[in-house]
């Protein structure tokens, strides 16, 4: 089909029917369908009779749309808006609406209006269609697939909620949802209220403009707790460079005074009690630090997102109050984000997966480079690639030849066959679950 | 459901009152609104609604192909439309007395059932919908008085009603609505007359186009159109006769020509008796030939092609048949295909004497031909040397043309063509020809009709497309009318260099549906044993898939089994193991889990533990596990299992020999 007239069509279908929605009850909308209906009955007023149907459906409509629009309801809304929500998961939050009006207001629905979500030509045609079994045959041949995939990146479900009476003045917290599809930062635009008109078809709307975001964190998948077999490992610069705040550091005990300890290591009480120098013994910092390294050096769509969600879980499931985990990637440049210890929990790298987009621009190496750089002080490595390739295998045998225990998983798309690879768990797009409850 | 009680009932109703089905009607109102009072409800599982969709969907094709293959296609869709309440009632009633009181989605849309995706979330109440289609069918059979507005209102007012907003004023909603109600009402007057002013504009500039149904007492020539007058290609008439065809078919005659329209005068249309299977028209006689016609009839009525000559037809299934003093024959109350036979003979028939009419010239072009009459020294000759001079005066200097350039507004598009373009289509040719035998003395009339001249391999059978209509005059020689076409030779060439590319796959699906209406129409012996068989056939079809797998126990099973799909580890030995734990008086409750249940047999005692707790797993396993269990496992499975039942067997019969 051609792309540019289904981009047409689609555009205006995208912004017609959400405007019927908004503005017309589920009666309304019942009604306009009876509307469009008697209409192709009733083309020929001499074989039919539906004519008389449309004239009599288009007065009801045509008056309840100017009822509800001569009186909309005055009201004034707030939203209470948590910092973060997951893909997929539902949100609930409060939002209150204030009677400012002078009658008493009935039947009030209020809900959430997100930033346009119509994707542009450009990104439509360069959009890919979605593995997603919802889509039959037809909406692959039209190209509404990729339509319907690019709107829902952008926007997310939202409910309508109902608002109890409210007299002039009255105010009430209504309990309104919101759900996610994808992660990344989420903008609401405004909230609107809507009140029926007598006649129950159309509504009155009041949107007011409230512009929040939110941060939607990845999808996270449940994961057995891995026992990576890597022992502690020394880190230089000890407790200092891994707790957020003080130089703390392990005290283990006391011993007497051998030339060449340093003065500030002395314990002056004990010296005072014992009448000879002792010196306060520090244990050598050695802790657990694993490193989840996330290959981004891929197309965006459901393989990235998918291995972006395998390596949040890991990144909830491997943290403990012991131990370290360096999140690593390469975004414009090679990041590591180090958690545990003080340095921030789950949440800290949640957050960054939440925002983290495929690299373009550079070369696998930079990651290889990145782990290879670190590996003297890992205990662990989990390594979440995008595909299977000599570069990616090199990596792992090498790692693995260092000792170190290494923890790889590959992420292929919906349908692809297996690449076996010793100590490589493959696990496929919609099935990632499955795939991971193989982890033992 | 989420109407009001009554309304969709009152509807459904309505629909049989104005259909003519209200016993139908009566019967799915009882059946849908009985819901009220019959507390029952079953469980209808998706498969069996999609059963029910399936009837709907084959209930509503056979209509469809029946109404398309017995009506005009321009009627054909509203004919299907009155039947819709009953094509769709299989699923609201299913709907009606469901536990969900809803359909799902997947039911409905046969892609949608074989999608991988879970559409079980996704429910449709269809009441609303349905409520729509029966005021939408009721209106298809189109029963014009005020009683339709007045029942479509006060069924809509009724539905509205009850899904009026909570704590709208009642004052409020009544206002409104009458408000729109009587708008409606003014709208639907204005939208009448608009379609009318529409269709007289529409007729003023597309005529020609689309010719309109022949009419004995009138036509309306093209002669003053502007442009390329444009034909259809559709076949009208079909024709099967031994050896060669009859040139021209004769459909409607005209004495008196007005303004651009040519008028049947003083010739009314009389009823002619039935004598045994056809009606005669004229006397028998000697060597007369036969033509097989076939032309269809929306309307239920219309004028009869026929070859000149014809003095009787048979086999054709009317009601009435009238024919003019002219000789234009009409049938009334017959099906929308005609077939009938024509008895003719190359001598004319008796089409009336000539009177004063045929003789009849218009003021303001009797000086110009009389004129024009004189120069071609037309009188006094004989008539058939003045018929003869008229057709050679035709057939030199002038061309065929459907095409005519603007002309100027003032001149007269006879006399331009006469006297001026001498270019002009076959309307201006035989009403020259008329007017200029008129002048001549000789008595004329106009005939339009249809020129036979392609023979349909596919259909073997001559056929007459809408731009093979034609009109030629009639001259009376002194003893008889005689046939003057002086269009010139060719026309039909120009006619055809219009056809479209993709008339030959046109042709064949208009070949198919004539052969369907022609059998649905035929004569009842043809077609009665083999429709009642086919509808037969369809019933038990649909019956056998409605109840197929549907009995009580095959039901029940399901769901029991419903959830896990083909019931994996189904042949698992744990099963015998709980048989016989069972019978030890150690049977698993229902509530219970199995780790529940085994750790309750472990305290019991009497039972290998850990080998218990062991088969469990694997069977849980074997059970649940995506991946299932290895064959080393299975075999586990199965010997533990065994092991079990066999440390059992004795111990139970101990302790039953011990109660005794």
């Amino acid at each position: 089909m051609n792309d540019r007239l289904v981009h047409f069509f689609l555009r205006g279908g995208g912004r017609f029917f959400p405007w019927v929605r908004r503005r017309f009850t589920p009666v309304g909308q019942t009604a306009l369908a009876g509307l469009l209906a008697s209409a192709v009955w009733g083309v020929d007023t001499n074989q039919s009779m539906a004519y008389q149907g449309f004239t009599f459906l288009a007065s009801l409509l045509l008056l309840a749309w100017a009822c509800a629009r001569l009186r909309p309801p005055k009201v004034k809304l707030s939203r209470r808006l948590p910092r973060f929500a997951t893909a997929g998961e539902t949100i609930r939050y409060g939002i209150a609406v204030e009677n400012t009006g002078g009658r008493p207001l009935q039947g009030l629905i209020v809900r959430e209006e997100l930033a346009d979500p119509r994707p542009s030509y450009e990104a439509f045609h360069a959009a890919e269609d979605p593995p997603d079994a919802r889509f039959v045959w037809l909406d692959r041949f039209l190209g509404y697939s990729r339509w319907r995939r690019l709107v829902e990146i952008k926007t997310a479900g939202t409910e309508e909620s109902a608002v109890p009476d409210l007299a002039p003045g009255g105010e009430a917290v209504v309990d309104a949802g919101l759900k996610p599809r994808v992660r990344g930062r989420l903008s609401l635009e405004a909230a609107v209220v809507a009140e029926p008109e007598p006649l129950g078809l159309a509504r009155g709307l009041t949107a007011r403009v409230m512009p929040e975001s939110i941060l939607v964190l990845p999808k996270r998948y449940p994961v057995p707790r891995l026992a990576l077999e890597g022992s502690r490992r020394y880190q230089p610069g000890g407790v200092a460079l891994a707790a957020s705040v003080g130089e703390s550091q392990e005290f283990v005990g006391l011993r007497d005074y051998r030339p060449g300890d340093p003065p500030r290591r002395i314990h002056w009480r004990s010296w005072a009690k014992t009448g000879r120098p002792i010196i306060k013994e520090n244990q050598d910092e050695y802790f657990v630090r694993h490193a989840l390294a996330l290959d981004t050096f891929g197309a965006p769509g459901e393989v990235f997102e998918e291995a972006v969600s395998v390596a949040a879980s890991f990144a909830c499931s491997t943290l403990t109050q012991d131990s370290l985990l360096d999140l690593l990637f390469v975004g414009g440049e090679a990041f590591c984000v180090t958690a545990g210890r003080g340095q921030g929990g789950a949440d800290r790298l949640l957050e960054v997966l939440a925002t983290v987009n495929p690299c373009s621009g550079s070369s696998f190496d930079r990651l290889a480079a990145s782990v290879l750089r670190r590996r003297e002080q890992l205990s662990g490595c989990i390594l979440v690639l995008l595909a299977l390739d000599d570069e990616r295998r090199a990596l792992v045998r090498r790692l693995r030849a260092s000792g170190l225990p290494v923890t790889a998983l590959v992420v292929r798309p919906r349908g692809a066959r297996e690449e076996r690879e010793p100590g490589v768990l493959s696990v496929e797009g919609g099935k990632i679950a499955e795939g991971l409850a193989a982890l033992r | 459901m989420n109407l009001s009680a009554g309304v969709l009932g009152g509807a459904l109703l309505f629909w049989g009152w104005q259909s003519g089905l209200l016993m139908v009607g009566a019967l799915l109102a009882l059946a849908i609104e009985g819901r009220r009072w019959v507390g029952t409800r079953w469980t209808i599982l998706p498969e069996h609604f999609g059963r029910i969709s399936d009837l709907s969907a084959v209930l509503f094709l056979a209509m469809a192909v029946y109404a398309y293959a017995t009506s005009d296609p321009s009627r054909a869709f509203l004919k299907l439309s009155i039947w819709q309440p009953v094509v769709f009632a299989p699923l609201v009633v299913a709907q009606a007395y469901s536990v969900e009181g809803r359909i799902h989605l997947s039911a409905l849309f046969v892609f949608l059932r074989r999608s991988d995706h879970d559409w079980s979330k996704l429910s449709i109440d269809l009441a609303a919908g349905f409520f729509v289609l029966c005021l939408l069918a009721a209106g298809a059979a189109n029963v014009r008085t005020p009683a339709f507005y007045a029942a479509v209102v006060t069924l809509t007012g009724a539905a509205l009603w009850g899904r009026r907003p909570a704590g709208a004023s009642g004052v409020a909603w009544a206002a409104l609505f009458v408000s729109a109600a009587a708008l409606g009402w003014a709208g639907q007057l204005g939208l009448n007359q608009l379609q009318a002013a529409l269709e007289r504009r529409a007729a003023e500039f597309v005529f020609g186009v689309s010719r309109p149904e022949a009419d004995a007492n009138r036509t309306t020539t093209a002669l003053g159109h502007i442009g390329e007058l444009q034909q259809s290609d559709d076949i009208v008439v079909r024709l099967t006769t031994e050896g060669a065809p009859p040139p021209l078919l004769r459909v409607a005659v005209y004495n008196r020509f007005a303004g651009l329209r040519w008028e049947a005068r003083h010739s009314p249309m009389i009823a002619i008796g039935r004598y045994g299977p056809g009606w005669d028209l004229a006397p028998p006689r000697r060597g007369a030939r036969r033509a097989t016609l076939s032309t269809s009839m929306p309307g239920g009525t219309g004028l009869l092609p026929l070859p000149p000559g014809a003095f009787r037809i048979e086999n054709l299934s009317a009601a009435l048949v009238g024919r003019s003093r002219l000789g234009a024959l009409r049938a009334d109350d017959v099906p929308p295909v005609v077939v009938y036979d024509a008895h003719y003979t190359a001598s004319r028939a008796a089409d009336g004497a000539p009177d004063a009419d045929d003789l009849f010239l218009p003021n303001w072009h009797g000086a110009s031909f009389k004129k024009l009459a004189h120069e071609l020294k037309l009188e006094p000759r004989k008539p058939s040397e003045t018929i003869g001079r008229v057709r050679v005066f035709f057939g030199r200097g002038f061309a065929y043309s459907t095409y005519r350039e603007a002309r100027d507004p003032k001149a007269d598009p006879l006399e331009e063509f006469v006297f001026k373009t001498r270019t002009g289509h076959c309307e201006h040719f035989a009403t020259s020809t008329v007017l200029l035998l008129r002048a001549a003395g000789v008595p004329a009339r106009y005939v339009t009709g249809f020129s036979v001249q392609e023979f349909s391999r596919l259909e073997n059978a001559w056929v007459a497309r809408g731009r093979h209509a034609h009109a030629w005059a009639l001259a009376w020689t002194g003893k008889k009318w005689l046939e003057v076409d002086t269009t010139p030779a060719g026309w039909e060439d120009v006619e055809a260099s219009g056809a479209s590319a993709f008339r030959p796959m046109l042709d064949g699906l208009a070949w198919f549906s004539f052969r369907v209406s022609r059998w649905w129409w035929g004569p009842e012996g043809e077609r009665g044993p083999l429709a009642w068989a086919a509808v037969a056939l369809l019933f038990a079809f649909l019956v056998w898939r409605l109840l197929r797998g549907a009995t009580a126990p095959a039901v029940a099973a399901k769901l029991k089994g419903r959830g896990a799909g083909p019931v994996r580890g189904a042949d698992s030995e744990w099963y015998g193991v709980e048989r016989t734990l069972a019978a030890r008086g150690l049977g698993r409750q229902d509530w219970e889990t199995n780790a529940a249940w085994v750790d309750r047999v472990t305290k019991a005692g009497g039972v290998d533990a850990a080998l218990l707790r062991a088969a469990a797993a694997l069977h849980a396993r074997y059970r649940f596990d995506p991946e299932g269990l290895d064959a080393e496992s299975r075999e586990r499975l199965r010997k533990a299992a065994l092991s079990l039942i066999s440390q059992q067997a004795p111990s139970t019969s101990q302790g039953i020999a011990g109660s005794r």
